[in-house]
């Protein structure tokens, strides 16, 4: 009985990621020139990509400088601040904590024309820093970590703090490891939204030739080889990331299984 | 005695001067995000951004008796009002299952992430097709789960991995069966994350806009006509004091719905612990 309803259970779920699938699965298909009515294998898309059209190349090590820099500075700025938020007491600090998810809440109409004069007047805009500084500082990973310390014990805390006084340490050494998941998670959604925000680089950036990858993608495009395989290799990085990293996220549950 | 007593007041010190953890994160959100809204705020008083007049509430009054955003208010309500429950129920189930139910399921929640990554003008010819049967709310619906379940499952993934396995075996061990399991122990555990997903699948319903664009332009049927067209057509006509207005009246509603899910969230916690 329970093995049917788990067979039904999974059936259910394989089918609903075959939906899911399947606009993508066109696109790789057509990324190699097969359609419904012929089934021909053309790299062709793939040789331009690497070889001999830099155009979406180029855009595509800048979006990697964007994404990469942004994640690395927004982790090291957003764990202390969390374990700040999720085990320290301080007045005020629920106060604080609300103006960060208000902040995260805001849709990005709201903030964009501020957000331009700020980029504009710290002498940003027009640079690839005009999407990073702000990524860095996006309270979005303060907010996810902070909820996962949350189910932290303060015991481990408590012990640590007898043995250094040192906070960093205590952060290295004890909190780190303890919300792994929930860091490495943030790590990828940072990346993530990074790597496919559309709408921020159209104000922050005034040049063409500046222009990350996604937005090249989303403006008017033919759909030709060339661009169907760009759009294939625009998918990569972040899967990569999230298949290298998904072992960590799901290391220690492996062995457990709730049937 | 004194000696405790002693060393609690200088940990008390020394927590307080921990708040120098959070300072760098406090300088940045201070200088590219709550100074830039300020100054949107203080834009909802002016005529326009280059003369500079004070016209106190009546850039308010106009948004507020405005019919388009009436009309915007209330389809934003009723899309958020089904949407999120929808994108809950089925992102939390879904979790569960790749979680406890199935073992190798690392290809299967990388392949349920990739639509949030998908640029989304790669798939209008599709969604085109797809979406031209049914009524225009539904398909934007369609689009904002197939787009953000993924998103969500990820999330709630990571809530569970950081539920102690101690936990789980010691309830195993009491005799918890596989339903109490999932509803006294992993549930009550991330509940936090619930909170989390359920703001975060708020702000994703925003992003829907990009979709709707593409799919429907500018003005789409009236059932669609959601906050974010509002904004977005005026922020192009360069109606910034409108937008600003807007915002200010947003960002009121916000902030009366995270301080409620805030006091719910705190009350369920200390129910549970």
């Amino acid at each position: 009985m329970k093995k049917t309803l788990n067979k039904i259970i999974v059936i259910y779920i394989i089918s609903l990621t075959l939906i899911i699938l399947s606009p993508v699965a066109m696109t790789i298909c057509g990324s190699f020139g097969i359609t419904l009515t012929e089934i021909t294998i053309d790299m062709s898309g793939y040789v331009d990509f690497w070889i001999w059209k830099p155009l979406y190349f180029n855009a595509f090590l800048r979006s990697l400088f964007i994404a990469i820099l942004t994640t690395v500075g927004n982790l090291i700025i957003s764990v202390p601040a969390s374990y700040f938020f999720a085990k320290i007491s301080f007045p005020g600090k629920t106060s604080l904590f609300m103006l960060y998810i208000i902040l995260m809440v805001m849709p990005f109409q709201v903030t964009l024309l501020p957000q331009y004069i700020a980029a504009k007047s710290l002498h940003i805009y027009d640079t690839l820093f005009s999407l990073i500084l702000p990524g860095i500082f996006a309270t979005f990973s303060v907010f996810l970590i902070t909820q996962n310390m949350k189910t932290m014990s303060d015991d481990i805390i408590e012990a640590a703090s007898l043995d250094t006084s040192n906070p960093l340490k205590i952060i290295y050494y004890v909190i780190i490891p303890s919300v792994r998941p929930g860091i490495i998670c943030s790590a990828i959604l940072v990346f993530s939204e990074m790597w496919s925000q559309v709408a921020e680089p159209l104000v922050m950036i005034e040049s063409e030739n500046k222009y990350p990858l996604a937005v090249l993608l989303n403006s008017n495009i033919t759909f030709n080889l060339y661009e169907l395989a760009t759009i294939v290799i625009f998918l990569l990085p972040p899967i990569l990331l999230f298949l290298i990293f998904n072992d960590d996220v799901l290391e220690g549950m492996s062995k457990y299984n709730l049937k | 005695m004194l000696l405790i007593i002693t060393v609690n007041v200088t940990m008390n010190i020394k927590r307080k001067i921990l708040i120098i953890l959070a300072v760098p994160s406090l300088a940045g959100v201070l200088m590219f995000f709550l100074v830039p809204f300020v100054t949107s705020v203080y834009y909802a008083f002016l005529n326009d951004a280059f003369n500079m007049d004070y016209v106190g509430l009546q850039n308010i009054e106009d948004v507020l008796t405005s019919k388009y955003f009436r009309l915007a208010v209330r389809n934003t309500v009723i899309f958020t009002i089904i949407a999120i429950p929808a994108i809950l129920v089925v992102s939390y189930s879904m979790a569960y299952v790749l979680t406890y139910t199935m073992k190798n399921n690392k290809l299967l929640q990388a392949i349920l992430f990739l639509p949030y990554l998908l640029p989304s003008v790669s798939i209008t010819m599709q969604w085109k097709e797809y979406c031209s049967t049914v009524a225009p709310i539904v398909s934007l619906l369609i689009i904002y789960l197939w787009k953000y379940t993924g998103f969500n499952i990820t999330l709630f993934i990571t809530a569970f991995a950081s539920i102690q396995r101690e936990t789980l075996e010691a309830a195993q061990i009491d005799g918890a069966s596989s339903i109490m399991l999932a509803t006294k122990v992993v549930f009550p555990n991330s509940v936090p994350m619930l909170f989390f997903v359920g703001i975060i699948s708020f702000v994703n319903t925003f992003k829907v806009y990009r979709e709707s664009y593409l799919l429907w332009g500018d003005y789409p049927d009236q059932s669609v006509y959601m906050l974010q067209n509002y904004l977005n057509n005026h922020f192009a006509k360069l109606n910034y004091q409108n937008v600003a207005a807007a915002a200010d009246i947003f960002f009121a509603i916000i902030f009366v719905i995270v301080l409620i899910v805030l006091r719910f969230e705190k009350k369920w916690s200390d129910m549970v612990w």
